[in-house]
């Protein structure tokens, strides 16, 4: 115990003065939380979930409107939450949209020929992303339109209940920094065992260790203790940036998140033990973890929504850890509902597969260094 | 031996699987992931599921929504997928439930008295003034924070808001049609996100190479005493700068090839980025990340400072620089970066100069900024930068 409690204390301080392992755990993920929570939280450039209100678009009027169209327009507009800018040549309302002027996302230009309303739409070639979304509104701001300039009221009324599921209301910010969390455990995972193991073991301090009467299990046990505890300070000073900063609120099942966290760590450490391994040399394994984070980053729908991609790259989406880490962090801070019994399914896979696979990787790394 | 120099530092590098790595290959990777995503994100093969729970029982009004679902319901072409596929529920709580643990995305329910009031504005309308309080209603829940249960949600307002202007053209209401053009402004080309990342992930290997390889050599150099021993030797301390910039240059050179190879035989780019113009913005972002890699080799006591302050420049700078994502409607809180980042002017210069995209910047801006950052930067190398034997100058 007194072993392990010594080399836990010389981890925990070589990690601190390492300034670059300092940056991949605490600085990284305080950087993506930042970039990420200002650039889509809660604001309309979101990819996961765009708020419609207020949106401002540009809209140039041909001299065939009459002025009760007009008003028209501007019933349609407040009746969609819209905020129409009104322009005064066609140039004029491809510019806007084009430079964005005064927050402009789209723009309309009107004309009654014959009693047809002929529409034209113009987008922004740097807003491919939200393209369908601009081309939905347009199309419901045409068929509202249309009937608010006949005095035509719906025949069907259509009433949207939104629901979300969770104890505490949900704002984008959280589901998004949620998944912010979890790119940031399993990237710790990932990389602790390559990290100590793999540049101890290149350092020969492994070797060193083995002389003395210090046992291998001693080792790897205060490893994985320094790991965990410096990804918990992580993941605390994440939550605390997120409260101060984007003032969300999670509300956190303990018991579910110590679950999540412990076994996300544990399978992502068995994942880089896994890489170090196959490579033997650190940096290489370094590498592959580098490129599967990187993989995982992009398809486990943290930042881009999974369901809306091809069926395929769901499929791969699905054979990632990280999407089920991402899912289970979310159940566990409050952020959207799972069934529990696919909580728990996921959770013991995880456990089992590191129960078996960490042991039987130290005890590989310390054969070899014995050998 | 300016040349032997030159090429052992090429040599030394290439030796480097980092390096590689780091500048050769993780850009390729980054690059297919991008456009794989963007590309695929079109929702042209999108299916919804939805149960329908209908208190209405028989009538014209749930009939001819019924009518409605199974059209919706049926795949557009013989091995396609429905626009919504109807998952069968017996109960509200069913339905609730499945929502709740993702099984669906939507759920429409179509209330008792819906087939009363269906008739009376269809029938009664024309004798008495119905209020728009009593007209038939059909209730949509979704979870608006899924992506998919919002999409769900708001293509079924649409199709409903079709179904009342058809009811109300059959019913002789006068509405007039309208028709709906479109156009893309900004751009003088098809636009392509190929062509769009091709942009933005060259500009991200150009500056991995300065930032980390010219950067971190600098400081591993002085660190290791290298700079010191070699200042003990003929060779003079600009033949060693001159060098390393040279053999970082070639680093840039090979990725650009290999980005060019790969981009053009898989994702078919375009050329344009051989245009005087596009070659006139790689060669202002090659020198501005070199000037970023001296900076940083300067400032940096230690290969791990220099990685962590490299590290912590160019994260932000790339993702908030219009490499990957459109950056210039991002909130003001966050704006200002947009704008003091010479990344965000390289890779809008870039594109511009590819005819992708138009920057909405001031021409001149694409230049001045960046050249300013690289004074300033080698400015500040100048003062701080210390061979352990001599200034750069």
């Amino acid at each position: 115990m007194k072993n392990t409690f010594g080399i836990l204390k010389a981890l925990i301080k070589s990690r601190i003065r390492d300034k670059e392992a300092l940056f991949w755990t605490l600085a990284f993920p305080l950087m993506f939380l930042i970039i990420f929570g200002l650039a889509f939280g809660g604001s309309s450039t979101s990819y996961t979930n765009v708020e419609e209100e207020n949106m401002r678009f540009a809209i140039f009027l041909s001299d065939s409107v009459s002025d009760q169209s007009q008003t028209h327009i501007i019933e349609t507009s407040e009746i969609l939450g819209l905020k129409p800018l009104l322009v005064y040549s066609i140039s004029d309302l491809k510019e806007s949209v084009e430079k964005g002027y005064d927050g402009v996302e789209f723009g309309i230009s009107l004309d009654h020929i014959n009693d047809i309303w002929e529409v034209h739409a113009c987008y922004n070639a740097a807003d491919m992303s939200k393209m369908q979304l601009y081309q939905s509104i347009v199309n419901n701001f045409v068929t509202e339109f249309q009937k608010t300039s006949a005095g035509f009221d719906n025949i069907i009324q259509v009433k949207t209940v939104n629901r979300a599921f969770t104890a505490e209301p949900v704002t984008n910010t959280g589901y998004i920094l949620s998944g912010v969390i979890a790119v940031s455990i399993s990237l710790s995972g990932l990389t602790a065992l390559i990290i100590s193991f793999g540049y101890y073991r290149k350092q020969n301090i492994i070797k060193r260790l083995i002389a003395t009467p210090l046992k291998g299990s001693q080792f790897l046990t205060a490893d994985i203790i320094n790991n965990l505890l410096v990804s918990i300070v992580t993941i605390i000073i994440i939550m605390l940036f997120a409260r101060l900063l984007f003032q969300v609120t999670f509300n956190i099942n303990f018991w579910y998140l110590s679950i999540t966290y412990f076994s996300s760590m544990f399978l992502m450490m068995s994942l880089g033990g896994f890489f170090l391994l196959i490579f033997k040399e650190p940096n290489a394994a370094m590498n592959l973890a580098n490129i599967f984070s990187t993989v995982m980053m992009f398809f486990a729908g943290v930042y881009f929504p999974l369901e809306l991609m091809p069926k395929w790259l769901q499929r791969f989406g699905h054979i990632l850890p990280m999407t089920y880490v991402a899912e289970n962090l979310r159940f566990a801070l409050g952020q959207d509902y799972m069934q529990t019994s696919r909580f728990w399914t996921t959770n013991i896979i995880f456990i089992v597969i590191a129960a078996i696979a960490i042991p039987l990787m130290g005890k590989q790394i310390f054969k070899l260094e014995q050998s | 031996m300016r040349n032997q120099l030159f090429k052992s530092l090429v040599i030394s590098g290439i030796r480097e699987k980092e390096t590689i790595f780091w500048i050769l290959l993780f850009p390729l990777i980054v690059f297919t992931i991008m456009v794989l995503i963007f590309s695929n994100m079109t929702g042209e093969d999108l299916t919804f599921k939805m149960s329908v729970i209908d208190y209405s029982g028989t009538g014209l009004g749930s009939t001819i929504i019924h009518q409605v679902f199974d059209d919706i319901s049926q795949p557009k072409t013989p091995d396609g997928d429905p626009l919504y596929s109807i998952i069968d529920v017996k109960s509200k709580e069913e339905a609730l439930s499945l929502l709740k643990e993702q099984h669906i995305d939507l759920i429409v329910e179509i209330p008792e008295d819906f087939n009363i009031q269906f008739n009376q504005v269809i029938f009664f309308s024309k004798i008495s003034q119905i209020s728009a309080d009593n007209n038939p209603q059909i209730i949509i829940e979704s979870v608006p924070l899924r992506s998919l249960s919002k999409l769900a949600s708001d293509v079924m307002e649409q199709i409903l808001a079709q179904v009342n202007l058809e009811a109300a053209k059959r019913m002789n209401i006068k509405i007039d049609e309208a028709t709906i053009t479109s156009e893309i402004v900004g751009q003088t080309q098809n636009f392509n996100y190929a062509d769009y990342f091709f942009a933005g992930v060259l500009i991200m290997a150009f500056f991995s190479a300065g930032f980390f390889n010219m950067g971190i050599n600098m400081a591993h150099f002085r660190r290791t005493g290298v700079f010191k021993r070699l200042a003990c030797t003929p060779i003079k301390n600009s033949t060693l700068l001159f060098a390393t910039i040279m053999s970082n240059l070639v680093f840039m050179i090979m990725s650009f090839i290999l980005m060019l190879v790969y981009a053009i035989l898989f994702y078919n780019v375009t050329w344009a980025v051989f245009y005087p113009e596009s070659i006139l913005f790689m060669i202002v972002s090659a020198i501005l990340s070199l000037s970023f890699g001296i900076f940083v080799g300067s400032i940096s006591k230690t290969t791990n400072a220099a990685s962590g302050l490299a590290n912590l420049l160019f994260f932000p700078m790339q993702f908030l620089g219009g490499l990957y994502f459109p950056v210039f409607d991002l909130p003001p809180v966050i704006r200002w970066f947009v704008y003091i980042n010479p990344i965000t002017y390289c890779a809008a210069g870039m594109r511009q100069s590819m005819n992708l995209l138009d920057a909405p910047v001031p021409y001149y801006t694409l230049f001045l900024v960046p050249i300013l950052w690289t004074v300033c930067l080698l400015l500040i190398s100048m003062k701080f930068f210390k061979w352990d034997g001599g200034d750069i100058a």
